[in-house]
This record gives C-alpha cells, structure tokens and sequence, in this order.
C-alpha cells in the first residue's frame, strides 16, 4: 500500500489580483459547509484526501515587497504528475480562469496539458508532512468506515443467547461472508495492514534525535536564547486583544462538521533561528515517518495531516493542517501534552511567544500563543475533506477492528479487546 | 481519593457570594434581567444595592442578592467603549453572535431568533441580577423590595426597566426535572476554605479573575486602559502592566433558560426498554436513563453502583473512571456526566495527563428549577449559570468539544452527542449531512449496545454571557460619573 503524498503549488499573482483570487477560491467552496455546493468532490476527485486552495498576502517585508500568491496543497493517493493531470480534468475551466490571474499563464482557453505543465512549474517541496493515519487510501477509508457501520449494526440485533464473546464474533463472521456484504471481495482482497513501528530505525531515529538534542541543547539553543530572543519582538496579544471582527471572520468557516482546517502563513526569522526550523523540521519529517504512524503526534490524536512548506524562497512558511475539533482543542491539546514541540519549529516565526532555551516559555503561554495563532492564520478560501463526519481515531479504530476481524485466529482476550472496539 | 483542606487565600469578602457558595438552604430563586435607561441614575441605584450583595464571607444570610451585567450593561452604566473592548471576545460578542451560536448548536427551536431572553429579537439586557431566599414568601418579600429599589429613584425617573423576570426553585431532594440528583461534582475553588476531593479542587484561577489558573498563569482579565471612574477602587494588574484591573475577584457567567422536555425524555426511556410482549419496563427505562445520565436517579456513582440503584440519596463525589472503569462497562463512556468531566479517563491518556487537562475545563454550575406556563401547558426547566474565568475554554469549551461532539475523547463513539443536552436540533446544519441516527453507545460484555434515534430532550429558551463583578469592582462602577482624579501613589 503506498503512503499517502503532500502535494503542494505555489503560483505568484499579478499586481492587483489579490483579492480577485480570493473572490475566485471562494467559488470553489468551502465544501463542509453543506449550504454551498462544490466543484471538489469525490466523484471528481476519488484520489484526494484533503485540498486546499487559498491566497497567501502579499506583504513589505524589511523594506521589500513580498507578492500575493496562490497556494495550493493536496494529500493524495497518487503519484504527483497523476494527481495534475486528475485535476486539470475535474476543474480545468476553472483552473484556466484561476491562472489567468497569475504571474506567466499565457493560455487563450483552457488546455490541460498546458495546465499541467503550469502547475508541474510551480511545484513545491513539502519538508514536513504528518500523516494522521498513513497507508490508507480514501477509497480503504470508506469502506472500513462501512464495514464498521455494518458490524455495529449486526452485533445491535444479536439476541439474548448470543452472549457470549464467541457467539457475537461468529455473527459477525457469518455476516462477513455473507452475499449481502457488498465489500466482500475487495475487503478480503486490499492489504488491512496499518503501519507498524519498526524497531530497529526507531532506535536510531530516538538515538540521533537524542544527540542532537544533546548538541542544540548544549550550543546551538543557548546561542538562541542569548543572542535571538533576548533581541525578538513577540506579537504580545492574548487571543483577547485581537479585533473582535477579524477573529469573526476567520471563526466564520469553522466548526460546521467536526472536521476543520487551519492555514497560517509566517514570517521566517533569520540567521541561526531558520537553520533550526531546517533542522526541526527534517527531524520531524523523519519522526513522523518512522515514530508518528499510529495516529498521535506528540500525543495528539486528531489531526489527519499537517504539513510545513517553506514559500517565498524561505522568506515565510506556512502551516497546514486537517483536524478534528475546534481550534481552542486543537492547539490546546498540542500545549497540554507538548508545548516545547511546538516552541521548537514555530519559535522561528516572527511574533511568537518569546522561547527559553528554544523549548520553553513560547506555546506555554497559552492566551498569547492562541492570539499568535489566530493572529497568522489566513483564509482558506476552498477546502475539501473527502470525509468530513470521520474523525481521526475512528479511522485508525475502523482499520484494527478490519484487521482484527480478517485475522485468521483470535485467542479470548483478543476477541474482547475486537469487540471492545466496536 | 481524599478530602483534603483547602485554607482560605482569595479574598472572599471583596467576591459575590453566588461564586463560591450554591445558596442550597437558601431554595428559592428570582431572576430579573434589566436594563439601565440612564447611567447616573443607574449608578445611583447600583450604589444602594451594593450593601445588600452578599459577599463570599457570609453562609448564613436569610436572603442572598447578586449582580452581573452585560457587555452592553457596561456600557450603560457608563464604560467606555474602550475600556468594555477590553473584555474577553466572546463576552463582547455574546451568546447569540453567529459563531458563538453555531458552537453552542441553538438551532431551530433553540434558535437565539426564539428566545424569551437575551435572544436576537427581544429587549436587550443589561445586567441579571439573582436573588435567594429560603421560603416561597420570603423571596417574595425580597424580590419586591429589590424591585422597588430598581424601579424607585429620587428622581422619580423610571431608570431601570425589568424585560424579563423568571422564578426559580431547588427541589428538597436536590434532583432536576428529569428527575436526578444534580450539581453533586462541582468543582471546589483553591483558597475558597472549602474542603473537597484532591482532585477536585481547582485552581482559583479557572473561576476567579486575577488568580493564577490551571496554566499557572493568570487568566485574561478586563483592564481600564481608558481612566475613567474612581481607579483607586480597584486593584493593580496581577501582570504589572500598570493598569488598574476590573477583573479581580469577579468571574463570568453563562446564563442558560433551559427547557426540560420531562415527557420525552420518559417516553423515549420506555420506548427503548419495552418488554417483548410490549409491556414498558419502569426499572429497565430507570437504569437507561441512568447510563444516559451517568448517575442514578438519587446521585449514587455508577462507577460504584453499575447494576442497580442502592435506593439512597447520594453526593458521593469521590471515585474516578481510569481504574474503576476504563472501557465504560459501568459508566459508558457517552454519559451526560463522564464526557462532560471525564475526570481521570480523557482520551486514553494516564491518570494524571487526564486529570490535567480536566481541570483546565471545568465549570461551576448553578442550576435551579422553574416552571411556568399554565395548567396542562407547563413548562419545566432549569435556570443554568455556569461560572467561569475564561468563556472560550470552559463553557464553550465544554459544550462544543465534549457535548456537542459525535466524536468525543473517545475513539469508540462515531456518532455519540451528549444524550441529554448535546443533540443536534433537525434544523442544526450537521443534520444535513453525515450519518443523522444520532446515538448512545451503552459499552457491555460481551459487546456494545446502541439506542439508536436520540431525541433532543431540551430547548435553549434564554441565554447571556454575563460579567460578575467584584464587589470593588461593583464600587468602581458607581464612580464612573465622576471627574478623573489623579490616583494615589
């Protein structure tokens, strides 16, 4: 099975356009707000797990103008130049019309190979990508959020002899082999497998983590604390200060569906501070793909991909993320259980909370990194989740429930611990 | 778990009373929402009732009186705009702002467009004030002469109009409409005196402004940057930003009109429990309420009673889920109770990471009874106060993320609102898409059991967000009329 792919484009605007751009996004919908159809849907789009356009602002940035531009960001099932071509196909005509606000897209009408190969153009590199539930296509999502359905519904019309561990599992299986269970053939046939952490590349990721840490902590993070923070300007805003309206305006798309997105664009610190976020977030490119594949990052279970691109050449960098809960649970919980996981990458970010030692301080000020928070986030003009109603830890929880359930044997205890996930 | 002691450090004289103590002798209620027509008259009458408002010191008062006002009351009793933008964001916006609605889910008949109070259509309120007293004539007594003192100004202007009154009662056993014991798990304030379980007590930050809280840090409190008024009245900011702070030893409360839809909520009991020849089945539709509520009806623990009701009246308040009952077998994990305070079970997380982050989103609620309409046509409810310092993070928090979610904390419930209060309404957005069985997972051996078809048991009919002062804050307020003096040094 192969592991789910960020993809990422970044497309400068022309002078002027920025709010043009924003209107034509807006088009495409915010698809969990079910008062607006979209053009992304999963008939069109049956490889995408979540997408995002949305326009990042232009700003003067230390006397220089930074120009206003359109980013794009997908987590897919398919190669990379597969997924354009699947896009210029589901929204070619818009796509045409999106371009033609934008800085070297000369086409008369749409043409989707010239799409392609714009898009192809503006790609960009995505440094760190999380994957909340990795290996699981959208099509394997779905169907074991139906088998999960299904078997819930059977063990709820078991009658009162069947009470028994075994009994329940065997009306289960019985309904598993059944003609009616339409799923059948491609539950049995596509891999139920969910990663596994692998021992031996986990030590190593722990024991090269360790001695860095052991190097940042001894040099590199001392130096930042000395001569960086000492000397940086946090944003100093509890989420209480900041305009009632803005704070609206951004609240406005969130919490239709229990599924919701953040998009923030930051401004890079320089010097040592961005050669740390570089390392920071290839450190935790590697963790994530090695330690982080069974649902949690740093202990929180509820986000289904976030991803950090550096754009403008490094200039900013953005964060995305597909979440369950609100925001004030989102970014809570990540201060509950590691607070210092976030000092240690959006410590590079201008305005943040100021840091000690890099790991401390910063997101443990709670009010005021919310207020930073909300602060950088940006409109997400159009949003699609190919699963709005399925949060996380369900998905991980419906994928052991498959395994279990297609597992040749199950001692007693295992078949209680199955049945206890249903 | 044990009780400990929790010596007094907050300055209990300077809060209003209503903060630390729930008034139980005291059983009769009386709320009047009003308005303030002129500010200097409003003041006026303010002054008069301030050495009526019982502090936190007293426990033994005949009668009890409290007052809280409105972003908007603020205002009118002559704060300046500037000074009032310096409240917490959802205090400002209030209840019945779009995206505090669609958090909360008051859609269709819940609807802030339908309420009898603070709504989107009716009179707006200024500030709530709460009287107790211990008989039916008694706060009668009270009521009047609290009237009287708002409605009768030397000036002989009518300057403050009540919109809306409503009566409230607590029932000798202590039980709400549906029928159970209520407000046994509230939480106790650090430094309030009271003695509680260790795990209960709270930072006296979560619930009163200028302490430190759960985050060890203080909570975000309304500061006057603009002068105005008598400064010398009010203390320093906890976060020496050299302003004087409005904030200190006052909290905020969200006001809640609940109703109860007693009938429904009994019939759907016995519709699910039905015996197989039809027949209802009082004991089965007792015992699935009480899984639905997370405690029998007289407030014994299912944690300790999972299979029958010991028959006593209970406050026991001292148990936990992790170990007793991780998976939910006694206490599913979907009750009202467990998922609103999931104690030392969040998530799958240890004992103390659970209890952590609890505490960071508790509420202190005071709930009465009321019942009003005519013969035949009553309407029965509870008059809901949550109090708390941070809006955001604890009663929205609670009914957002852990009531209203179909997903909450635990990755065994997929379609699981709060039975009692978290249902979404038909015309709720959600209901137009996903899976609309909204459900109760009742966790068991050898397997789970769904009452598939939740119904919404209760309708929003009122709501505010209100700021309760201190008691020097209350003075300040008075002054604001006054010329700017210079403050002590």
């Amino acid at each position: 099975m192969p592991r789910q792919k960020a993809v990422a484009f970044q497309i400068y605007l022309t002078q002027g356009n920025e709010e043009n751009a924003a209107a034509k996004l807006r088009e495409l919908g915010n698809p969990a707000n079910v008062m607006q159809p979209s053009l992304l849907t999963r008939d069109a789009l049956p490889t995408v797990h979540f997408a995002r356009f949305l326009v990042a602002p232009s700003i003067t940035l230390d006397g220089k103008n930074i120009e206003a531009s359109i980013l794009y960001s997908a987590n897919i099932d398919v190669a990379v130049q597969e997924h354009w071509n699947n896009l210029a196909t589901a929204i070619g005509g818009f796509l045409h019309e999106l371009f033609l606000l934008c800085e070297g897209y000369e086409a008369e009408k749409a043409d989707d190979s010239l799409l392609i190969q714009f898009m192809s153009a503006h790609f960009i590199k995505t440094p760190a990508f999380y994957i909340g539930a990795p290996d699981r296509t959208v099509d394997r999502i779905h169907m074991e959020d139906y088998l999960h359905r299904k078997v819930a519904e059977v063990i709820n019309e078991r009658d009162n002899s069947e009470n028994s561990s075994i009994a329940v599992l065997n009306k289960i299986q019985t309904w598993l082999s059944s003609d009616e269970n339409k799923y059948k053939n491609r539950l049995s046939e596509e891999s139920s497998k969910t990663p596994r952490i692998k021992w031996i590349p986990a030590f190593l990721t722990f024991l090269f983590t360790l001695v860095l840490l052991v190097v940042n902590g001894l040099i590199i993070y001392p130096l930042i604390h000395f001569f960086y923070e000492r000397r940086s300007k946090p944003l100093g805003l509890d989420i209480n200060q900041l305009n009632a309206e803005d704070l609206e305006k951004k609240m406005a798309p969130e919490n239709i569906v229990y599924q919701n997105q953040l998009s923030q664009v930051f401004v890079t610190k320089t010097g040592l501070r961005k050669f740390v976020l570089w390392v920071n977030l290839r450190v935790t490119q590697i963790l994530a793909r090695v330690i982080f594949v069974k649902g949690k990052l740093l202990g929180t279970p509820t986000i289904h991909f976030a991803r950090w691109v550096m754009i403008d050449g490094g200039k900013r960098f953005v964060f995305f993320s597909n979440f369950d809960g609100s925001y004030d649970e989102y970014l809570g919980d990540f201060v509950d259980n590691s607070g210092w996981g976030l000092n240690a990458i959006y410590g590079a970010s201008r305005g943040y909370p100021t840091t000690k030692f890099v790991m401390g301080g910063g997101a443990y000020k709670i009010g005021e990194f919310l207020g930073w928070g909300r602060y950088n986030q940006v409109e997400t003009q159009a949003w699609y989740s190919a699963y709005p109603n399925l949060g996380l830890s369900q998905i991980i929880n419906n994928s052991l429930i498959r395994e279990g359930l297609y597992k040749k044997s199950l001692s007693e205890k295992q078949i209680d611990k199955l049945l206890r996930r249903i | 778990m044990t009780m400990v002691s929790n010596p007094q450090s907050i300055e209990l004289d300077d809060i209003q009373g209503i903060l630390v103590r729930g008034y139980g002798q005291l059983r009769y209620c009386h709320f009047f929402f009003v308005q303030v027509i002129d500010p200097e008259i409003g003041r006026d009458i303010l002054h008069e009732l301030i050495p009526k408002i019982t502090p936190a010191t007293v426990y033994d008062s005949k009668t009890s009186l409290n007052i809280a006002f409105t972003y908007t009351g603020l205002q009118a009793m002559g704060l300046s705009k500037e000074n009032a933008d310096n409240f917490p964001i959802p205090f400002q916006v209030g209840m019945t702002d779009n995206v505090r609605q669609r958090m909360l889910g008051d859609w269709g008949e819940s609807d802030p467009e339908n309420w009898f109070v603070g709504g989107k259509n009716g009179d707006e309120i200024h500030a709530m004030v709460v009287m107790y007293a211990n008989t039916e004539a008694e706060i009668e007594n009270f009521r009047e002469e609290i009237r009287k003192h708002l409605s009768t100004h030397k000036s002989g202007k009518n300057a403050i109009k009540i919109v809306y009154e409503i009566g409230g009662y607590r029932r000798e056993d202590g039980k709400e409409n549906f029928g159970f014991h209520d407000s046994i798990s509230n939480p106790v304030i650090k430094g309030s005196g009271r003695t509680g379980p260790d795990n209960d007590i709270i930072a006296s930050g979560e619930f009163v402004l200028g302490y430190l809280n759960e985050h060890e840090q203080y909570p975000y409190s309304p500061l006057i940057t603009d002068s105005q008024g008598n400064l010398n009245l009010l203390p320093p900011d906890a976060n020496d930003s050299g302003h004087k702070d409005l904030g200190r030893n006052g909290t905020f409360i969200a006001f809640r009109q609940i109703q109860q839809h007693v009938d429904k909520f009994w019939a759907f009991m016995e519709s699910k429990t039905n015996k197989p020849n039809g027949e209802t089945d009082p004991h089965a539709a007792v015992k699935l309420a009480s899984k639905i509520i997370g405690r029998w009806p007289g407030g014994a623990p299912l944690v300790k009673h999972p299979d029958q009701d010991p028959g006593v009246q209970s406050t026991d308040n001292d148990f936990g889920y992790a170990k007793e009952d991780p998976f939910g077998m006694k206490c599913p994990l979907g009750s009202h109770l467990r998922r609103n305070n999931p104690r030392d079970s969040f998530r799958d997380q240890n004992p103390k990471q659970s209890l952590k982050v609890t505490k960071r989103h508790r509420l202190i609620r005071r709930g009465r009874l009321y019942q009003t309409g005519t013969k035949g046509n009553e309407e029965y409810g509870l008059l809901f106060m949550g109090l708390n310092a941070d809006i955001a993070q604890q009663f929205e928090f609670i009914q957002h993320v852990w009531a209203n979610n179909l997903q909450p904390n635990k990755k065994t419930l997929y379609n699981d609102p709060d039975p009692v209060i978290g249902v979404p309404d038909p015309a709720d957005p959600i209901q137009q898409q996903g899976d609309h069985n909204f459900r109760f997972a009742m966790q068991g051996d050898p397997a789970c059991h769904y009452i598939e078809g939740l119904q919404r048991f209760v309708t929003i009919r009122g709501g505010a967000y209100l700021f309760l002062p201190s008691l020097s804050a209350l003075r300040y307020l008075t002054t604001l009329g006054e010329a700017q003096l210079p403050p002590h040094s």
